[in-house]
């Protein structure tokens, strides 16, 4: 199998963008092409594939829902934590190399608390063919799971 | 087991006639028999049968043949080849609400199923003349059921802390025999009290009827002390020792308290505002959306009903079949194929699009409305008449067989927890894995087909299909 070309990958990630702006209203959006610029990060090395980062609606990942509701419901919510989207095509095959070469070079979570909080993160935007987007999250690690 | 249990509940549900009048309240369902009328977006004209020593089925055939029905022109759809999305596009209104409604072609880009994005976006922007979109519904079902879950949440943790209370109280009130007990318990609540300090606020002020702890299978105190405690406590709190650590307990109201409410906050966005101002608003929101047809659905149309060109972008000359053909094998694939590799002449019968049309072609011929069934961790979804009317019946796991190859493996790289994983992901929605397994002829018997007139039916003909329906099969409970 060839490898993915970069005019592929930016047409791959036009539909992943118009799919979160219009369809699932994130905001904030930004595109990432090699490098994550937000502050004076410290990347280890460009990312592998076209990138993009912004914020959902809702917090995505969340383990303790119920205590944070509860705050939030009485004033303005606070932005929720940024999220980097990675486009990937239904059909192709992706290496381990290239998951950990996405997660060796994003910035740490900037809110600074323990554990989970503080594990790298990245949402999986899967495009097929009949235009659905599939979303996984994915962590770089263990975490505790999301109460259903 | 779960088929009886629903079944249970509808016979319930109609044995009780008198609680109809506040389904009344919900808004009138669209007629989907009349919207979904026609299978299919092509006009078919119905002459009676002909029998030949009847004059009068002569006569109608007769008439059939001087005067035609008329129709002033073939309508065809056009659809725009987009190697952005690697599928075909409609974005004329009429085309997408035709290609929908009859016979649920393609998808909404920004949609679930039928393109409503226009809608939703123009409600959101506070538009009240529109009306709701199948998408709002799903949405106002998943916040109630998030409310649902936060009560559940907190009710949980309310029961957490009365457990927590009861045994300090019984500790306090040092009774040695059931001490041991209760030391084992605390430290499993000690565990956990990082999350119930942080709710004490809230679990005082609710008004939650208080749940009895025996339900637990937990160690209760005696009912007398606790109502002595209550009555001498006079600021309802009180300090308790558990371990080493000193933490805050709240005392319940007593049992008595009314039921709380549910609360179900169902949010419409900005239309909670506008629907007090009297004044109909009209929004004006440029479309962002298409219809978008998978490669299979878009080359049946053009191939079998003749009723869709396709154009690129760059040209609105319609593309002939070979040409569209020859793209659609191109992009099959994440990154596309490039142009040089595909060629008619020596076509490749292994080609992810080919096996994929094949069995598209193949259901969508018996009259089941095809789907992506890649929310389902399959290739294709069938409905019986549609997704407006039932859910899929089944799911369809395409496996290329090469038996007729030489030297070529079956199925390499499937293991059972594939299959396994996936039949049980959907046997959660009540649908019926279908293997379909596709004999992917040679590349000596495709060969040369850009020669032919007819050749794609031949090539198409080499391909053969075999299904096996899949379900998995419980020992204690399917005996029958």
């Amino acid at each position: 199998m060839t490898t993915a070309e970069t005019a592929d990958l930016l047409n791959l990630r036009s539909v992943v963008l118009s799919n979160l702006q219009h369809q699932h209203y994130w905001t904030d959006i930004k595109l990432l092409d090699t490098r994550v610029d937000i502050d004076e990060d410290t990347q280890n090395g460009p990312l592998p594939r076209p990138m993009i980062c912004g914020r959902p609606p809702e917090q995505l990942y969340n383990p303790e829902p119920a205590s944070s509701t509860n705050e939030s419901s009485s004033s303005e919510r606070p932005p929720t934590d940024r999220e980097y989207v990675l486009p990937v095509h239904l059909t192709e095959k992706l290496s381990l190399r290239t998951w950990a070469s996405v997660f060796d070079n994003l910035p740490t979570p900037s809110g600074g608390g323990e554990g989970d909080a503080n594990k790298k993160r990245i949402v999986v935007a899967v495009v097929s063919g009949d235009s659905t987007v599939v979303y996984y999250i994915m962590h770089d690690g263990i975490v505790k799971p999301r109460q259903n | 087991m779960a088929d009886t249990s629903a079944n249970g509940s509808a016979t319930a549900a109609t044995a009780t006639p008198s609680t109809k009048p506040p389904h009344s309240a919900k808004p009138k369902r669209p007629n989907y028999n009349v919207i979904h009328a026609d299978p299919l977006p092509v006009v078919l004209y119905h002459s009676p049968p002909l029998i030949p020593h009847n004059p009068l089925s002569l006569l109608h055939h007769l008439y059939l043949y001087f005067f035609p029905p008329v129709q002033s022109h073939k309508v065809v759809y056009i659809g725009v080849f987009s190697p952005v999305t690697m599928s075909v596009e409609v974005r004329d209104p009429t085309a997408v609400l035709d290609l929908w409604n009859k016979g649920f072609w393609g998808k909404g880009n920004l949609s679930r199923s039928e393109p409503t994005w226009l809608n939703r976006e123009l409600r959101r922007l506070g538009d009240t003349q529109v009306g709701e979109t199948s998408e709002e519904i799903t949405r106002r079902r998943r916040d109630q059921r998030k409310e649902m879950k936060k009560e559940r949440a907190r009710k949980e943790k309310e029961e957490l802390q009365k457990i927590k209370e009861a045994e300090a109280k019984s500790k306090e009130d040092g009774s040695a025999a059931n001490g041991k007990l209760i030391i084992a318990d605390s430290k499993v609540v000690v565990g956990i009290e990082a999350e119930i300090s942080g709710l004490d606020e809230t679990v005082t002020e609710s008004t939650q009827p208080s749940i009895p702890t025996e339900e637990l299978g937990l160690p209760t105190p005696p009912p007398s002390s606790d109502e002595l405690n209550i009555s001498d406590a006079e600021s309802k709190t009180a300090m308790v020792n558990i371990g080493s650590e000193t933490l805050p307990v709240s005392v319940p109201p007593t049992s008595k308290s009314p039921p709380v409410q549910l609360a179900k906050v169902v949010r419409f966005d900005n239309n909670t505002s506008t629907k007090e101002i009297p004044v109909q608003k009209k929004v004006t929101v440029q479309n962002q959306e298409h219809l978008q047809l998978m490669l299979s659905e878009a080359f049946f149309l053009v191939y079998v009903l003749g009723i869709l060109s396709v154009t690129t972008a760059d040209s609105t000359n319609p593309l002939p079949l070979p040409e569209i053909f020859k793209l659609f094998l191109r992009y099959s694939t994440f990154p596309p194929l490039p142009e040089s590799s595909v060629s008619l002449t020596s076509l490749n019968p292994d080609n992810s699009f080919l096996i994929n049309y094949v069995v598209y072609h193949h259901f969508r011929s018996l009259g089941w409305v095809v789907k992506s069934g890649v929310k389902f961790s399959v290739d294709y979804l069938l409905y019986k008449r549609g997704p407006v009317f039932s859910h899929a019946e089944f799911a369809i796991l395409i496996i290329p067989s090469y038996s007729r190859w030489e030297g070529r493996e079956e199925n390499v790289g499937k293991e059972w927890y594939w299959l396994h994983s996936i039949t049980r992901v959907n046997s959660q929605v009540k649908k019926t894995v279908v293997l379909v397994y596709v004999d992917v002829p040679t590349a000596d018997e495709v060969k040369g087909w850009g020669c032919e007139a007819d050749g794609l039916k031949k090539v198409l003909g080499k391909y053969k299909i075999r299904e096996v329906a899949l379900r998995r099969w419980i020992p204690g409970r399917n005996r029958e």
